[in-house]
This record gives structure tokens, sequence and C-alpha cells, in this order.
């Protein structure tokens, strides 16, 4: 006989409760988290090595790559604390490979948990790693029409940070459309404009982190 | 690729559900801005389900449009994103559905 059963559950339901999971590993620390999306080449390590330099050890950054430990590397040097997860191929980030990572690390003086997510601008933003928010990182060399072509990561990200804005004047990147395109997708975005090279809006972008901790 | 781990997640969640039953129909509401291609899912179901043990499941799909309700109060119907409220043609709205894939339910052979 053909038993029908209903589940009414979402495609995630398997990531979304190891997210659960990770959300209440990271309550328990005090953390504030923040799970980084954007295409590969953006700058998302640069904002990663100056919020390290300013940060210090009080910031552990999980960064996905498809293979090596350069951006780990790249974190610690400039002062931070870093895991790097070698995702072989997949292109995005899950909750179990973070739930993984939190079981070996303590966050013992740990204040900020970013999650550097792997370059793509399309699968990490499906998938609930636990965190409190998502920022998207857009820069000026990619092109204005980002948002508009890929809309998933920008309707679900809290704040949107424009780097590479150093280079506008040699780049044809119409500020303004980015920026109208971005909040028709999401009214209430936050977005900045930051150059990890000139320093512009770094102080922006520190507040904007810091604060995210602190408004918890 | 997207897509592909999508199907796996399904496929283990359905595997746990049939409790060694036989699965014989899968059925899927993929909203609009889920932001998954259904027929590239539908390839990897079919690849994925046999190699879980699951072979000759019947899937079925259903599109689930976009629905918003616009700061004035107006709820609309839209094929995409980049639709503005036909009222106010504004974008201050928030999104009530349209978002997931759901498994909305599964059909086992009880013998």
């Amino acid at each position: 006989m053909i038993e029908k059963i209903r589940l009414a559950k979402s495609a995630h339901a398997i990531n979304d409760a190891i997210a659960q999971e990770n959300r209440s590993i990271f309550k328990n620390a005090g953390l504030s988290v923040l799970n980084v999306i954007s295409s590969p080449g953006s700058g998302k390590t640069s904002l990663m090595e100056a919020l390290g330099k300013r940060l210090g050890k009080r910031l552990l950054v999980i960064t996905g790559d498809i293979q090596t430990q350069l951006d780990k590397n790249r974190i610690e040097a400039a002062g931070a604390r870093a895991i790097q997860i070698e995702t072989r191929g997949s292109c995005h980030l899950t909750a179990h490979m973070i739930n993984a990572e939190l079981k070996k690390v303590s966050l013992d003086g740990v204040t900020n948990l970013i999650i550097e997510n792997v370059g793509n601008l399309v699968c990490p933003s499906s998938y609930d790693l636990g965190e409190d928010s998502k920022l998207a990182v857009l820069s000026t060399t990619e092109g204005d029409e980002k948002p508009i072509k890929y809309p998933g990561i920008f309707i679900r990200a809290q704040a949107v940070v424009i780097n590479k804005i150093d280079l506008l004047p040699y780049v044809s990147f119409n500020v303004d459309r980015a920026i109208g395109d971005i909040r028709k997708l999401r009214h209430d975005a936050l977005i900045l404009q930051t150059s990890c090279t000139t320093g512009q809006g770094m102080d922006e972008f520190y507040e904007y982190v810091v604060n995210a901790r602190k408004s918890k | 690729m997207h897509e592909y781990s999508i199907a796996a997640e399904i496929a283990e969640l359905v595997k746990q559900t049939a409790q060694n039953r036989p699965v014989k129909k899968i059925t899927l509401a993929i909203g609009l801005l889920s932001g998954i291609f259904s027929d590239s899912l539908l390839m990897y179901l079919e690849i994925v389900l046999p190699e879980m043990g699951m072979e000759n499941v019947v899937i079925e799909t259903k599109e689930i449009p976009a629905t918003f309700l616009c700061v004035c109060n107006t709820e609309y119907t839209a094929n995409s994103m980049g639709e503005l409220c036909p009222h106010c043609n504004g974008y201050e709205r928030s999104i009530k559905s349209g978002h997931d894939c759901t498994i909305e339910s599964i059909e086992v052979d009880d013998d």
C-alpha cells in the first residue's frame, strides 16, 4: 500500500539543523558572527587583514577555499587567528563544515568570528552557517551589474561593502546604479564603500563589524 | 554544482523519512526566488537517488511564485526580483513566499 507522508521541510533542513547548533555555540561564547560572501577576487581576505590589524587575536576568521592555506597565512600574518577549510571542489561552506571546526577550536578570547566563504556569488547565499548576518562584498572591477544579475546574495545580505573604491577613476563602475539596484533588492541594506589600498571607508567598516557585536 | 548539493540534501532527508520503505514519489515546491534551477535539480536527483538505493522514483515539482508585501500594503505576485510594486512602483517590501525549496511530501510503499 502506498502511504503519503507530508514533510513540508526545507531542502536545507539537515544543514539548517546544524546551523542552529552552531548558532547556540556562538551565543554561548558571546560571539557575533558574520558570513562574508562575494565573487573570487573582490578583496574579502584584504578586508579580513585590515580587521586583523585592528582586532588582533580577538578576531577569528574561518576561511574557505577550494584548496591552499594562503588565506589563513595572510590573515595570521595580519595578527588575527585563522582556520582554513579546504573544500576540495565544493563551491560553498556548509554548516557541517563549520561545526566540525568549532568542535576542534577554543573560542576563548575571541570577540568576533567571521566566516569568509568560498569566492562565489551564487551557492554560498543558500547555506545558513549559523551566522548573525551576511555581508556581501562587491568590488568596482567586477562591474555595477552584479547585484541585479546575482540577486540571491543581495536579497539576503544585511550589509554590502563596495570594495576597491579607489579604482573608480579607472573602471566603468556606476556607484549610483549599483547602490540603486542593491536597494531594489533589499531596501534596508547598509552600504559601505571601502578601499584596502588607500584606507578609505575602513573606519566605517571596522565600526560596522564592532557594532554588530555590541548590538547583540 | 549548487543543485547537486541540494539534491544530495533532499535525498538524505527522504531516505531518513522513508526508513527503508521503497520511495515511489517525491513532491518538491521550488520557490521562484530560491535560486534553484529545477531541470538541473531533477538531473542531479536522478543520479543521487539511485546511488542511495532509491530507484524509479517519480519526482513532481511545483513552482511557487514570489509574493511580496509592499510598505504601501499591496501584496503582489512577481516573476522576478526586479518587479516593483504595481500600486506605488516602490521596492520597500518584504518577501512573503517564493524563497524556499521545500519537500512537500513523499510516497512510500508500505507493503
